[in-house]
């Protein structure tokens, strides 16, 4: 049977997680506008459907907008490979 | 090489994968005992079983959310969708949830499901048997929508949709599956997706198109050939989204005249999104106008013979609006 104290400390542990997590969200720089053409598709240059112009000019735009690098075949969950 | 209609070539493919990947599953309404009702899974429940040729209940919305489970999990469904046109229900499941996966997680998750569906008109079907849903689909980024047309490509292009890690919808004109026939190689191999091919050289204008309107604009551009010594450039989408801009718009520099045909309902249809793409980058290269031949802007393909004839653009229509343009 949990008692009263057990369950006051598991609610501390949660709310100092959800905090922390909130804090680092709060604190984060926010992304590149650009970066919302990640993760479109597993292919970088694909990624960019849909936002019009010439391929070239978005793969720029994608090279440019973010650190972040689109997931590879074996990064992503249930990808074949 | 053997040659095969398109029917028997989705059938060997999807046999051939399963034997390669024990992953590779099919769900669907009838896939099991009775094989498909286009046969094309004839066999398979007693060669792999029910674990892997799933009979489900008939829930468009449930086949597609369970590929979509199983696809997270790291199997490589392919659910079969009866007819196109009852792939409405499951609308939510893939616009909302398959296409958004690799996008909500940043890359975390993918969602490598195939959606097999038999779509297009020309087969007396009416209502509910005959629809073009390619431009619903097309609008929406992470899901695939591809539309191969000739047996090689056929094969080709559903290898690639199996081992591709985003979610496909692999649309299948059912009036090809028996009437259209072409040389298969026999060894596996993959038509990449989102690049369409020139399936006819020419010099005097350029016709975009896909499904069975491909081989009646091949048919045509013959008849161009034949009584007015014209050629026309035949160029088949094969990947309706992620769309091919670059296949389009050489070929339309080339010739500088442009017209394409659907047989959807021609407002809005995915031949739209081609002719705006054409305006937007060659506008001052054309020499003749944009020609756009789609289906009436009716809710439904008519049972009656004489109106679906009136639906349904021909060899005749297309021939005349080509040999119009052609001489612009």
């Amino acid at each position: 049977v949990l008692r009263e104290e057990q369950g006051d400390e598991i609610r501390a542990e949660l709310k100092a997680d959800v905090d922390q997590e909130v804090d680092r969200a709060w604190n984060a720089p926010d992304p590149e506008p650009e970066s919302a053409l990640l993760h479109v598709f597993a292919d970088r240059a694909a990624a960019a459907h849909g936002a019009g112009g010439n391929a070239d000019r978005e793969e720029e735009q994608l090279e440019n907008a973010s650190s972040e690098v689109a997931p590879t075949l074996e990064d992503s969950t249930g990808d074949r490979s | 090489v053997t040659e095969k209609n398109v029917v028997q070539t989705i059938h060997d493919t999807l046999w051939d994968e399963m034997k390669a990947d024990d992953r590779v599953l099919v769900l669907g309404e009838d896939v099991g005992a009775r094989g498909g009702v286009f046969r094309v899974t004839a066999g398979f429940l007693d060669e792999f079983g029910e674990q892997r040729v799933i009979d489900t209940p008939l829930a468009e919305s449930g086949i597609v959310g369970v590929g979509i489970g199983m696809a997270l999990h790291g199997l490589l469904p392919v659910a079969e969708i009866q007819f196109a046109d009852f792939i409405h229900p499951a609308f939510d499941q893939l616009v909302s949830e398959a296409a958004r996966i690799r996008y909500r997680s940043a890359g975390d998750f993918a969602c490598p499901l195939v959606v097999r569906a038999p779509w297009g008109g020309g087969v007396h079907g009416a209502l509910y048997h005959s629809q073009s849903i390619e431009a619903f689909y097309g609008h929406v980024p992470g899901l695939k929508t591809i539309v191969p047309s000739t047996p090689y490509d056929v094969k080709g292009m559903l290898r690639a949709a199996i081992l591709d890690p985003d979610p496909v919808l692999f649309l299948e004109h059912k009036k090809t599956y028996r009437l259209i026939k072409g040389d298969v190689p026999d060894e596996p191999y993959e038509v990449p997706i989102g690049v369409a091919d020139v399936k006819r050289e020419g010099e005097d204008l350029t016709v975009i198109a896909y499904g069975l309107m491909l081989h009646l604009c091949l048919e045509a551009a013959e008849r161009l050939q034949q009584e007015e010594g014209m050629s026309a450039e035949v160029v088949d989408l094969r990947t309706i989204s992620p769309l091919d801009r670059e296949t389009i718009l050489d070929s339309v520099r080339k010739t500088s005249k442009a017209m394409v045909v659907y047989e959807d309902n021609r407002t809005f249809g995915a031949g739209a999104e081609v002719v705006a793409t054409i305006a937007e980058e060659l506008m001052f290269e054309l020499d003749g106008p944009l020609v756009r031949i789609g289906g009436p802007d009716i809710p439904a393909m008519p049972f009656s013979t004489p109106l679906e004839h009136f639906y349904m653009p021909d060899v005749d229509r297309i021939y005349a609006q080509m040999k119009e343009l052609a001489k612009f």
